[in-house]
Formats: structure tokens, sequence, C-alpha cells
């Protein structure tokens, strides 16, 4: 891969100093404070980028430093006066890889200051990555075996040149309308529960069958109730199916805005592979639960593998372009970026885009 | 004639090989070699490494399409290397690793986008040198010929001359980067492909070509996780106001597939308007093990970077994400596997 390393005393000369370097013994977790001074620059970085971005709250700031299951660490670089330069945060989570828990980070919130010019955006991006990749990722004990994430243009552009970002895989939007959806049938041994706490057993019964699915990334309930539950400002409708007492999959809806139409968002879901009863009767509980919020489009998305994008085609979802792409970088060489490509399963849950 | 690493020698493949190659385990038939790397009226783009007068090592490619514009630059797509018998493993690395060195940065290297197909099912094979995953070689497949329309199209048989490559060119979006058709280049690739078997389809609007296909004969599909026979849509073109002639065309390829019994299958990157026409047909996109992968024509020099450098390699990266309509006529080899040098035809 062309990875291009920057010299270090090149970089020195002009540069800076790296917030809050983890302790030896300290766990991963959010590693730099988030002062007033940071929101200041993430917020100006990304209305730059985006006309209509909004700030963001403390509480979502909050949220997303503090009791994330898999840790938040983060990299600011400032200068010799304090100002952010660029900053590389993440969210921690895990996947499933043969029975093997493996901690992986989505890279969030990357951005260089706005005010530097194109080399020294560069050079400060590629500063704080490293520093990042240096202190968390692997061969660090229990460092992120993989980095991944949907980087905004000029972070995806940086990161492929110099820090050994590849296309992990396509995002494809999955569509159907909520009255297709609806019209599936619920089994008459199926249930249908809404809104009800998470159960701990889900993480027995995800680990069971996790690995038909490839790898996918890890659930339980303490990270559906830290991703879907304690949200700050957002609302998901949840779903869990049963078949008598036994649960065997789940779903996550939100109403929302997506590329410029109102639609449901199927943000997260899973069924006992091969349950075909079961993936219909979430469709109906999906198309139904849109409908009811006044949408008619249910959108989803997908990765290029797997079962489930053939499935859903044959159930009648559609798939089509969207405007991300899943990058990512492996840390660990006997897991080289193509077999993440054509393992990893995902959902919206696992993004930061809703 | 330039030294590899070792003491053979590199240096452009000729017909005098072609009888040594082969011999070698796992090679095409003659004439199919013949015409893929050897043909008197395309550019020789494969490199063979020789020692002592044996024939050692072939690194097979193909130019795609006409040589470009000099504002784009060229693309060609590498086949797996093939390595003579008797030579260990060490050995066979350092020859194939002293082709591609050659060809990426020999003093006749042509500067420009490689492209490979990558079989993600062999454990034994890595990225080549530089390359980076552009996707994954997804096809559309699944025609669902219980909902087809019975009504009539109107596509008709088309020749592949210069006013069909005329349309393919007016098709490409400005913007895109398309390796050149030309009537030359489409009586070799379709009409002078061993084995035959090629047609185009076409439908006219007010006597003018609104939309194109074109097809190959009916084989197993294409790097697809299905087993039926299978008719490939090679090229796939649609006038910039010819939507309802896309859609026509669609109809009119898939009553000619079940006519045959058989299925449609095609691959083309989903920025394409006709990727759209073929999902609301009700393809499926299905993947396969290949992925595909480019190297961009100009990688950052090491050490200290340069914005021109890096500016060039990535938006030449960018631009084949999102400006490069790849088809199945832009594919010749079958991934980087042992039989990889078979061109699709």
């Amino acid at each position: 891969m062309g990875l291009v390393c920057i010299s270090r005393a090149w970089i020195l000369q002009e540069v800076l100093s790296f917030s809050s370097p983890k302790a030896e013994d300290e766990p991963m977790g959010p590693s730099v404070e988030i002062t007033p001074a940071l929101k200041a620059a993430f917020e100006g970085a990304f209305a730059a980028l985006d006309s209509a971005h909004r700030p963001r709250s403390g509480e979502e700031w909050s949220w997303r430093t503090e009791g994330v299951p898999g840790g938040a660490p983060a990299e600011t670089l400032l200068d010799s006066e304090g100002c952010v330069q660029a900053h590389y945060a993440s969210l921690g989570t895990a996947v499933l890889w043969e029975g093997q828990r493996l901690p992986v980070a989505q890279v969030v919130d990357t951005f260089a200051a706005q005010d530097l010019g194109l080399l020294g955006r560069v050079r400060a991006f590629t500063l704080a990555c490293e520093g990042f990749v240096k202190r968390t990722c692997l061969p660090e004990p229990d460092g992120f075996v993989l980095c991944y994430g949907f980087p905004v243009r000029p972070a995806w552009r940086i990161g492929r040149a110099y820090m050994g970002y590849s296309v992990l895989q396509e995002f494809w939007r999955l569509g159907i309308s909520a009255e297709d959806a609806a019209r599936a049938e619920v089994a008459g041994d199926l249930c249908l529960e809404q809104d009800a706490d998470w159960p701990e057993d889900l993480a027995l019964l995800f680990a069971e069958h996790a690995g038909k699915l490839g790898v996918p990334f890890l659930r339980d309930a303490e990270f559906l109730r830290w991703r879907f539950d304690e949200r700050p400002d957002v609302k998901y409708a949840k779903c869990l199916l049963r078949r008598g007492e036994d649960l065997v999959g789940w779903a996550v809806l939100r109403v929302t805005t997506w590329s410029g139409e109102r639609v449901a968002l199927v943000c997260d879901r899973f069924c006992v592979p091969g349950d075909e009863a079961g993936e219909f009767a979430l469709d109906h509980w999906l198309g139904t639960r849109a409908l009811a919020g006044g949408v008619t489009h249910l959108v989803g998305a997908s990765g290029e593998h797997g079962p489930e994008l053939a499935d859903a085609q044959k159930r009648g979802w559609r798939v089509g372009r969207s405007e991300y792409c899943m990058v990512g970088r492996s840390f660990d060489p006997a897991r080289p970026v193509h077999d993440w490509a054509r393992r990893l399963r995902w959902t919206l849950g696992d993004t930061d885009l809703v | 004639m330039q030294d590899s690493p070792s003491t053979a020698s590199i240096r452009a493949i000729e017909a005098r090989d072609v009888a040594s190659i082969l011999a070698w385990d796992c090679t095409p038939q003659g004439h199919l070699l013949e015409w893929l790397l050897l043909d008197s009226a395309r550019s020789v783009r494969s490199l063979v490494a020789c020692e002592g007068g044996s024939l050692l090592a072939l690194l097979p490619v193909v130019e795609l399409g006409d040589p470009l514009p000099h504002e784009r630059p060229p693309m060609f797509e590498w086949g797996r290397p093939l390595v003579a018998p008797g030579i260990d493993r060490e050995r066979a690395v350092e020859l194939v690793r002293g082709l591609e060195e050659t060809f990426l940065r020999g003093q006749d290297s042509p500067e420009g986008v490689v492209v490979a197909w990558f079989d993600t099912q062999d454990p034994a094979s890595d990225f080549p040198l530089g390359f980076e995953r552009l996707c994954c070689w997804s096809t559309l497949e699944g025609l669902p010929f219980e909902q087809l329309s019975v009504s009539e199209t109107d596509i008709q048989t088309v020749d592949l001359d210069e006013n069909a490559a005329e349309f393919m060119r007016h098709c490409a979006p400005e913007s895109a980067w398309v390796p050149r058709r030309s009537s030359a280049w489409l009586d070799w690739r379709y009409g002078r492909a061993p084995g035959g078997g090629h047609g185009a389809r076409g439908v006219l609007e007010r006597g003018e070509l609104s939309a194109l296909a074109v097809v190959g004969p009916a084989q197993s599909a294409l790097g697809s996780e299905t087993s039926s026979s299978t008719v490939p849509v090679l090229e796939f073109w649609v006038a910039p106001d010819g939507a309802r002639a896309g859609e026509s065309l669609v109809l009119g390829l898939a009553q000619e597939a079940k006519a045959q019994g058989c299925e449609l299958s095609l691959a083309l990157p989903s920025w394409q308007p006709a990727f759209d026409v073929w999902v609301a047909a009700g393809l499926r996109l299905m993947p396969s093990t290949l992925d595909l992968l480019v190297r961009p024509a100009a990688l950052a020099p090491e050490g200290r970077a340069s914005e021109e450098a890096w500016s060039r390699r990535v938006l030449d990266l960018e631009a084949l994400r999102c400006a490069w309509p790849w088809s199945m006529g832009d594919a010749h080899f079958l991934g980087r596997s042992p039989k990889s040098v078979h061109p699709r035809v």
C-alpha cells in the first residue's frame, strides 16, 4: 500500500504539542478534555464543510466521550499558543472474529484547523492521526485492530494519501416503501415486543449466531443501551422479536431527514440467520412503525457482502448509491484490508451518521 | 531490455515467447494469448523475464480502450503473473516483483493507471505493488422473468462500427474517465475475440442510436456466486436524454435472455444512471469473490510530500471511484487466480 511516512524532524520545525498522553496503566477512554477551544474549532471546521451543520450540545459531547462502552480515545494537536490545530477522535467498540472479541474504533470528528494552508492541514491532521495510532492501536497491548469511519472528503483525502486509509466497503442504500414492508406477514408463533428494555441474554443469542454473519460488530445490552437509549436529543423506536419466550431478533428505527428525504432509517437490525419468517416480521414492524411516524419510505444500509444483502433484495428491498463510503485501516498484518472488506458486517448503528 | 534485480532480463513479450508460455501449466490456448497480448493492431504491453534464452515469467498486460487524449493518463489491466514451472517460490516472487517494478518504474514505463482484479479467495496472493482496493466487483443479476412485461420492444442488431464507437463516446459524461472506444478497438475486443459470439443491440429514436449494449456468449456468470448460465452485458450505454430507450433496451435484452433460458449479468458502478435502470428492472446486486484494484498514475514520492504529487494521486483515485464507468468490457482477465490469463470474452 502506498503509505507515505512524513519525517518527524520535518514536522517538528513547526509543531507543536500533543495533549493528554495516556498513562501506562490508564484504560482507553476519553483522553482529551473537551475544552471550549476544542468545541469552537470543531464547530468552525464542520460548519465550513457543511452549511447545514448544527452546533453539538454539551449533552451530546458528554455522550460521545463518557460512558462509551469501548472507550473514546482522542488526540488533539495544539500549537505553542494552545490553539487547536487538529483533532482525531474515536468511538471504541468491538467485533467478533471467529468467536474472538477484537477491539476496533470508529474514527469520528476528525478535522484540521481551517486557517492552515493545505500542507499545514495535511501535517497537522497526519500528526494527530499518528499520535492516536501510536497510543491506541496495535501493537500497543489491547490496541485497536481496525480503525474505520465514514470521513468527510478532506479527511478522506489526507488519510488515503498519507495514513493508509483504504476503501473497506461500499455503503449501499437499501430502500423499500413502508407500505410494502408493512404488508409482510408475521407468523403466528412470533411476537413483536415494542420499546422493551434490552435483555441481558441478547449477547448470548448474538454470540451464538455471529459467526454465520462473518465478522459483525458486537451487540450486547450495554452497547445498545448506550447507542440507542442514552443518546441525548434523538429518539429511536425499538422492537424485540420473540418466538415464544425465545429472543430471535430486534430492530431499531429512527424517523429523520436523510439526504434531503424524510424517511424511517433502519438503525439496527438482527435476526437469527436463516429465519426468513423472522425477517418478514421485522419488515412488518419497520413498515408499520414508519407509517405511524408519517413517512412512506424505509431506508437501511448494507456493505457489499453477506447473505443479508441478497436476502433483503429477495424480500423487495432495492439497492441504491449513497454519498458515503466505509474506509478503514488494519493494524494486524494477519487481517489485511481485503479480509476485513469481505467479512465485516455492520448496521447504521455502527456509524455516527444516525 | 532492462536488467531485473536478479540476473534475469526483462523485455516486451514477442511472438516467439508464446510456445514457451503454452508449455507451462495453467496457461491459456495460444490463439487467446496471441489475441490478448500480441494483436498486431494493439500496442504490446506485456513483459517477460528471461535468462539464458529461457523464458521464466510473464506479466500479462492489456491497455484499456485506445490511448486516451493527453489530459488523462492511459489505463492498463494486469493479469496474474505467470511463472515457469520448477522455479522456487522465493525466485518466483523476485521475478514477479522485477516485472511489476519494470512496468511501473522502468525507463519505458507508460505512466498510467493500472487496474487489476484480485481474487480474495486465493490465500496465497496479496495486492500487487502500490495497488489499492477500489471496490468489490459486484454484479447485477437475477432478472425477475415472471415480472417481465410482454410488450414488444424495438431493439435491433447494431454494427460495432465507428458510429457505435462515437455513440459510446457521446454517452460518457464530460467529467468521466473513460478508456476510449473506437471502431478499431471494438473490432479487436468484440469482433476478433477468439470464440466469437458477441453481439450488439440498440434502440434507435428518430433514426439515431439512443441506447446500445454489447452482449457476450452465454457462459457461467463472471466471478458470481450463482452458477446459472448467463449472458454477460459487456457494454451498456445510454444517451444523456435516452432514459426511455435505456429501459426499452433492458427489457429487450431480458426477453432475449429469457428466450435462451439464460440469466443476464452485468457490472457497472452505481454512479451511472444506468445502474438505477437495471435495479428498477428488478436485478439484484450480488457480491463476487473479486475485488477491483487500482494503482493511480502518480504516487506521492517517498519522504517530503509535494502538494502537486499529493493532489494528483488523491484526485486520480477519487476520479476513478466516481468517474470511471467500468464495465465487463473492461475486464480481460479472470482475477489473480491461476487461470487468470484467460480473457473474458
